[in-house]
């Protein structure tokens, strides 16, 4: 039987130096030899079958994740350089060539912020276009890419120095993040967040996509920005509703890594909504930092710890993960009733429901948490999260992760780990009763949500 | 990192560095580069730099991902004895064994290129069969013509009723470099990355697709505007494919070997000038009549330095970080010149006229010698590539390299020949020597358009 893996073979590694613009491989060490040395690798493997090479090359992604003050203020230059530098900036200001962006913007944002905007571009002597559009969760698809990309070739931008931005929610950012992974194969892009939700959460990791097949971000892209701009003053003109929305997301962080987080959520959170986030006035001059800052901080900070290591997902192991395996299908489910968060919530919620079954958290730590939740207004309980869902869920759940539940569960406040083995039925059975039992009541505020 | 601030930081504008170490399922950013490794279980290749100022915090995040993958050599891919097609793109030994071992069925889906499927459909489905492979195939055409992503959502439409597991069913490209690209490119957008391999059948996907990262359709009428970098798990050659291949598609691919020819290796020019009608001749098989076993030598030996050229190249730029790259040389003109008499020329073909052109351009620029101009160039009509033609004209030269301006950060960044098997990258080319350059083009080889007829 000719085997593609015989053992009978010569194995010889290849470093690669390039000089002259040519580049050629070596055996052996190559400290002494003139030229740039790769990082990448070539594996030549020669047996009876024929050669085989293996590329090795890795590719090194660098983005910024930047938080700012007046994004749209002329006197501000963030929104055109901030993902450059400030060694490189010199040569790219001095230039004499005029500056072009495309502006991809969210219908909504637009309303509130596009002549801003335009003032902005305006005053820096800017050649822009700006593209408003509806990003919504039901028309985030393939043909919105497209009809961004038709805009976009239509302007035409440098392969490199003219980064697209995109201004909105996570659609938004999502869907322009696909466009730009796609057009000459890599585009920069720059992400501004609008809501709490993208602010703390699509914003800040490498994952673009949109909806195929009935399946959320079932195509997408995992090419992070070459940066965030992340100004929490667009906060201001956001509905309550939204808010609470980016706190799940936010409350997510704290019970799977941080109990201070948690603290400030618990005791800060109906404040912070209601204030939308923004400065406190009595904080203003004083060195505390404020209870809004230090949350959105900690929640940028945990989030980026998880995303660095594993930008590409190679681990299915997420923490990130949690709130994630029944929401996806509930959101769809009921799309459009439920806001990505408010799915989220639920789920988290019926998790928090197990992870107590399981002897994991208190009762004490499973109230705190529930209380938390409702504390910043987010749904806890939903009739369309049925037992047959949940258990849906976690059968596609196993499907799509290679065979193991990988459930990340909280095993006390701002901690948790990954669970690998399938919830015994009972176990689900009994904390879906409980969770029924004890929260339903509180399913009467979707009400007003249809 | 993480910590409630007390107070503002005055180190303004200074970086802190934070390595990322797990410990059992959750990550830690950890102040500096040492570590104690003894506490942790993995330290990431991942940093994040974080500097604070009155407008608030920024990081920086940096984060390598390594792509791997094989390009394999193989005979008889679709010979039930062989196992390749399903596990040649297996790296580790220990998965291997648990495959094989395992009762599960092996289950793949298969796009293949329409015309390849006629011939070889039949084979394929005993393979499949043989190895009680779960299977889809889908056959569709894969044309320049519907190199669109329309075509790529359709295989995804498919793909998604397949149910594949997420990582350890990749999806299985056979055709040619259209096929190839569009479903690469599909398979780098389900989920975010799936996993595919190529299985090339023609020459020129032989040795110049299937061995990048390149995937892409065409956009707005232009070519592979839209794409991505990801790299198959493996591409899988088998020579035996080019045995149905017409000459002319031979040709074609012999074109993309003599770009590397010139851009690199004085050997493969020369193997190509003196062997290039044996290897039109066998169809880089082994030949019993009248070449014997030089075929298969020459055959091996040429595309062998071909890859090998394409993977020095290619592996330290995959994702063309640097836009300075010798495998563009044939590729600034012929793209326009491709699209705008589509489909009458093949890629190779426009690939050759375009460096054709540019061999004079060398010359009129004092970089090669007449001599050496003349052997390119009958090495070129030896291999019955067309050397000339009329619609490239002096309007496109000038119009592609203003694109390629556009392009490529404002730089023309010309690859150009400055001896056999040996170039430079020249970016102030004047008009006026591509001027003349282009009238002698036109004055000794327009005779030879006769060539580049429609067949």
């Amino acid at each position: 039987m000719n085997s593609s893996n015989t053992s009978c073979s010569e194995l010889t590694e290849f470093n690669l130096v390039q000089v002259n613009g040519t580049w050629t491989r070596h055996t052996g060490q190559c400290q002494d030899k003139e030229g740039k040395l790769s990082d990448a690798k070539i594996y030549e493997n020669k047996s009876d079958q024929g050669v085989s090479w293996t590329v090795v090359s890795p590719i090194v992604f660098t983005y910024r994740v930047i938080q700012c003050k007046d994004l749209l203020d002329p006197r501000n230059d963030t929104l055109l350089w901030g993902h450059i530098e400030d060694e490189e900036l010199k040569g790219t200001t001095s230039n004499s060539k005029p500056v072009k962006r495309f502006i991809v913007i969210d219908k909504t944002v637009h309303e509130l912020y596009g002549s801003k905007v335009s003032q902005y571009f305006d005053a820096k002597g800017v050649i822009y276009k700006i593209l408003p559009l509806p990003t919504t969760e039901e028309n985030k698809n393939m043909e919105l890419v497209t009809k961004i990309l038709e805009e976009v070739h239509q302007f035409g931008i440098d392969r490199r120095s003219e980064p697209i931005i995109a201004l909105g929610g996570g659609v938004c950012l999502d869907v322009v993040g696909l466009a730009a992974s796609l057009y000459r194969r890599r585009t920069p892009y720059i992400r501004v967040p609008t809501t709490l939700l993208s602010y703390i959460d699509a914003s800040v990791g490498a994952k673009t996509g949109v909806n195929f097949g009935g399946g959320k971000n079932k195509l997408g892209s995992y090419v992070p920005p070459v940066a965030t701009l992340l100004d929490s003053s667009f906060f201001q003109t956001l509905p309550l509703r939204q808010i609470s929305n980016g706190l799940a997301e936010m409350l997510k962080m704290a019970l799977m890594k941080h109990r201070g987080l948690f603290e400030l959520l618990e005791v800060n959170g109906r404040k912070m909504l209601h204030a939308k986030l923004q400065p406190s006035e009595t904080c203003g001059g004083s060195e505390q930092e404020d209870g809004a800052a230090a949350s959105m901080r900690i929640a940028i900070e945990t989030m980026l710890e998880e995303l660095a290591p594993n930008l590409w997902e190679d681990d299915l192991d997420r923490l990130v993960d949690f709130g994630h395996i029944i929401s996806p299908e509930l959101e769809m489910r009921v799309l459009p009733a439920l806001l990505h968060g408010e799915a989220v919530s639920i789920d988290m919620s019926f998790m928090v429901y197990v992870a107590h079954q399981k002897g994991l958290l208190t009762t004490q730590e499973k109230s705190r948490i529930i209380q938390c939740m409702l504390g910043v207004e987010l749904p806890v309980w939903h009739q369309e999260c049925s037992l047959v869902l949940v258990q849906k869920s976690f059968r596609e759940r196993l499907r799509h992760s290679t065979g193991s539940l990988r459930m990340p569960l909280p095993t006390g406040l701002g901690r948790a780990e990954i669970f690998h083995d399938m919830i015994e039925d009972d176990v689900i059975y009994q904390a879906f009763q409980k969770w029924t039992e004890e929260l339903s009541t509180f399913g009467c505020n979707q009400i007003n949500y249809y | 990192m993480g910590k409630v601030h007390e107070g503002n930081s005055d180190a303004e504008g200074k970086k802190t560095e934070f390595s990322l170490v797990r410990v059992k399922s959750t990550w830690k950013s950890k102040l500096g580069k040492k570590i104690n490794k003894d506490a942790v279980d993995y330290v990431s290749t991942a940093k994040i730099y974080e500097s604070i100022t009155d407008r608030g915090t920024s990081w920086t995040v940096v984060s390598p991902i390594t792509f791997t993958y094989k390009v394999t050599e193989t005979h008889d891919l679709l010979d039930p004895n062989n196992d390749t097609l399903l596990l040649g793109h297996i790296t580790d030994p220990q998965q291997l064994e648990d495959i094989k071992k395992s009762n599960k069925p092996i289950r793949r889906f298969v796009v293949i290129d329409q015309e390849v499927f006629k011939i070889y459909g039949p084979k394929l489905t005993e393979y499949l069969e043989a190895h009680n492979v779960v299977y889809k195939i889908l056959a569709l055409p894969t044309t320049e013509g519907n190199k669109s992503m329309e075509t790529a959502l359709k295989i995804l439409d498919d793909v998604n009723n397949f149910a594949l597991d997420r990582r350890t069913e990749p999806i299985i490209a056979i055709g040619g470099g259209v096929c190839l690209d569009i479903v690469g490119l599909a398979a780098s957008l389900y989920r975010r990355r799936t996993p595919y391999i190529r299985v090339p059948t023609t020459l020129l996907s032989y040795i110049d697709a299937s061995v990048g990262a390149k995937t892409g359709v065409n956009f707005a009428n232009c070519k592979n505007k839209l794409g991505a970098y990801i790299p198959p798990a493996a591409a899988l050659l088998d020579l035996s494919f080019m045995q149905t291949v017409p000459r002319r598609h031979i040709s074609n691919g012999l074109a993309e070997m003599l770009k590397m020819a010139l851009m690199k290796h004085q050997g493969l020019f020369e193997l190509l000038e003196e062997h290039g009608c044996m290897l039109l001749d066998t169809k880089f098989q082994a030949d019993n009549t009248l070449y014997g076993h030089s075929s298969v030598k020459v055959a091996s030996q040429a595309t062998h330095i071909a890859i090998t050229t394409m993977l020095e190249e290619l592996a330290p730029n995959l994702w063309e970080d640097d836009l300075n790259r010798l495998v563009d040389f044939g590729h600034l003109i012929s793209p326009a010149l491709e699209m705008k008499v589509l489909p009458s020329l093949l890629h190779g073909e426009a690939v050759n006229i375009d460096m054709s052109y540019m061999v004079y351009l060398s010359h009129e620029c004092g970089l090669l010698m007449e001599e050496e101009k003349q052997r390119i160039i009958s090495c070129m009509v030896g291999l019955e590539l067309p050397v000339w033609h009329e619609k490239f004209t002096m309007e496109l030269i000038q119009k592609s390299l203003q694109d390629r301006l556009k392009h490529s950060g404002g730089l023309v960044r010309m690859p150009l020949p400055v001896g056999l098997g040996q170039a430079e990258i020249f970016n102030n080319t004047s008009f006026d020597i591509l001027h003349r350059a282009y009238i002698k083009w036109c004055e000794e080889l327009s005779f030879s358009s006769d060539c580049t007829c429609d067949v």
